[in-house]
């Protein structure tokens, strides 16, 4: 039995990214809105590298200063035999502090009406005749929505509820482990990716400055080659080796998925955001542009569902053809080229490396290391970026 | 003996990545990660993805 039933426009389960983003988008439609999330705090704990390009970030949200830790344009590439690729001026990305970001965007919404209710798990919901949606969380309360955005991350759960399959195969999982360092040694303003079988198989690892003499390190391994334990016993050997003068002041682990989104982003009155609707960039692993996006178009499109006192679900469908035609269809760009290149041997990689070293690293950006990268796949390439649905 | 999934409290960081693998739904998050042992075929796949190796199939308590 549970004890009482609030009941709103929509409902947002999980205040990350995507979730913060869709309730702040909502509220500020005016709908009635309240947002969920199993945590104490919102933005914690950071299971992430915090980085994003700025490009990706500025197309949702303006970046606010308070939210930056620090920015970058130069990245190292570091192969299998150590050599290195520098790219010394790329578009700027920046290393966002997650644990402001979120709570800043989830305040927003609280100050244009929503309800915010944290350190509250929903553990069961369904639908009833008349539409609405029934959520039931584990403090024994019933919140209800005729409109519902599961946004609850990697985890997800809630959308099995409501006959989605969202279970990740293995191979479209990078398992992570990722740890804050304090070290002298560490340079602000320059990023460094290590790739290799032996260091992270079928991922790579990252260091993301956060001020000078601090970063985030982390390590993603493919699941298919993964085993208990892995991602953190590498991650600590490879900060024993590479990083020697580091403290790891904090460690968590996670996980990113790198396969395709879920193919109906819709069902009913609910709509699937962010890491629960597997919307990442295969090729990175980075899935904080995607999520602020996706979180702000399911917040226009559910509030704009509401028409004269009504909520009409097939107007939803927009959320997923939009979706569909812009970071939906690059999405599935990246994943068609992960797939290839997660097969790339360390001979293959250092054989990429050799030729990109010898370029000039004010004239190297993302673009040409992939289309290196990809040079003996030309047919591969040409399907990756046509590819349309 | 059988076998039941176990979940090592200490070294579980609640990350989730179990559950996004479970084909069976039988891993359960709430306050913490549990099991429902009415649904685990013990197949492993979580154990092999957990990045801690906060997983393992002990001997069944009788």
């Amino acid at each position: 039995m549970t004890s009482s039933t609030d009941c709103f426009d929509i409902i947002v389960v999980g205040a990350g990214p995507a979730g913060a983003m869709a309730a702040h988008t909502a509220a500020g439609y005016g709908r009635r809105v309240c947002i969920i999330d199993r945590h104490s705090e919102v933005g914690t704990p950071v299971r992430c590298g915090e980085g994003i390009g700025f490009k990706g970030f500025s197309r949702s949200l303006t970046l606010r200063p308070e939210w930056i830790l620090s920015s970058f344009s130069q990245v190292t590439m570091h192969s299998p035999s150590k050599k290195r690729v520098a790219l010394k001026d790329i578009d700027a990305s920046y290393i966002i502090d997650r644990s402001r970001m979120e709570p800043d965007l989830v305040e927003d919404a609280q100050k244009l009406g929503a309800t915010v209710i944290k350190s509250t798990t929903i553990i069961a919901v369904s639908r009833t005749d008349t539409g609405m949606y029934e959520c039931v969380s584990d403090t024994q309360k019933t919140f209800s929505a005729p409109c519902l955005i599961i946004a609850d991350g990697i985890e997800s759960r809630l959308a099995s509820f409501l006959g989605w399959n969202t279970t990740l195969a293995p191979t479209d999982l990078e398992t992570c482990a990722i740890a804050r360092v304090s070290a002298p040694s560490i340079d602000n303003g320059h990023a460094h990716l290590y790739f290799g079988s032996t260091l992270a198989p079928g991922g790579y690892v990252w260091i993301f400055p956060r001020k000078a003499g601090e970063a985030n390190v982390g390590l993603g391994v493919l699941g298919s080659r993964s085993s208990a334990g892995k991602p953190m016993k590498l991650l600590r050997s490879f900060i024993q080796e590479y990083i020697p003068d580091a403290i790891i002041t904090n460690e968590h682990c996670g996980s990113v998925p790198v396969g395709p989104y879920v193919k109906n982003l819709v069902r009913g009155g609910a709509l699937l955001v962010g890491d629960a609707a597997r919307q990442v960039d295969c090729l990175h692993g980075g899935g904080i542009a995607y999520s602020l996006y996706a979180g702000k178009l399911a917040g226009r499109v559910a509030s704009n569902a509401f028409v004269q006192g009504n909520f009409l679900t097939a107007k939803l469908k927009s959320y997923t053809r939009e979706w569909a035609s812009d970071l939906g269809k690059q999405q599935l760009r990246t994943y068609a080229l992960k797939k290839v290149l997660v097969d790339f041997s360390d001979k293959q990689l250092d054989g990429i490396a050799t030729v990109l070293s010898r370029q000039n690293p004010s004239a190297l950006n993302y673009m040409k290391v992939h289309m290196q990268a990809f040079v003996k796949h030309p047919i591969l390439l040409i399907k990756a970026f046509l590819l349309s649905r | 003996m059988t076998k039941s999934l176990h979940i090592h409290k200490t070294r579980c960081d609640e990350c989730g990545t179990c559950l996004a693998v479970c084909p069976h739904r039988a891993l359960v998050l709430t306050k913490s990660i549990v099991v429902d042992d009415s649904r685990c075929v013990r197949c492993a796949t979580c154990i092999k993805v957990c990045p801690v190796g906060a997983l393992s199939l002990e001997d069944a308590k009788s």
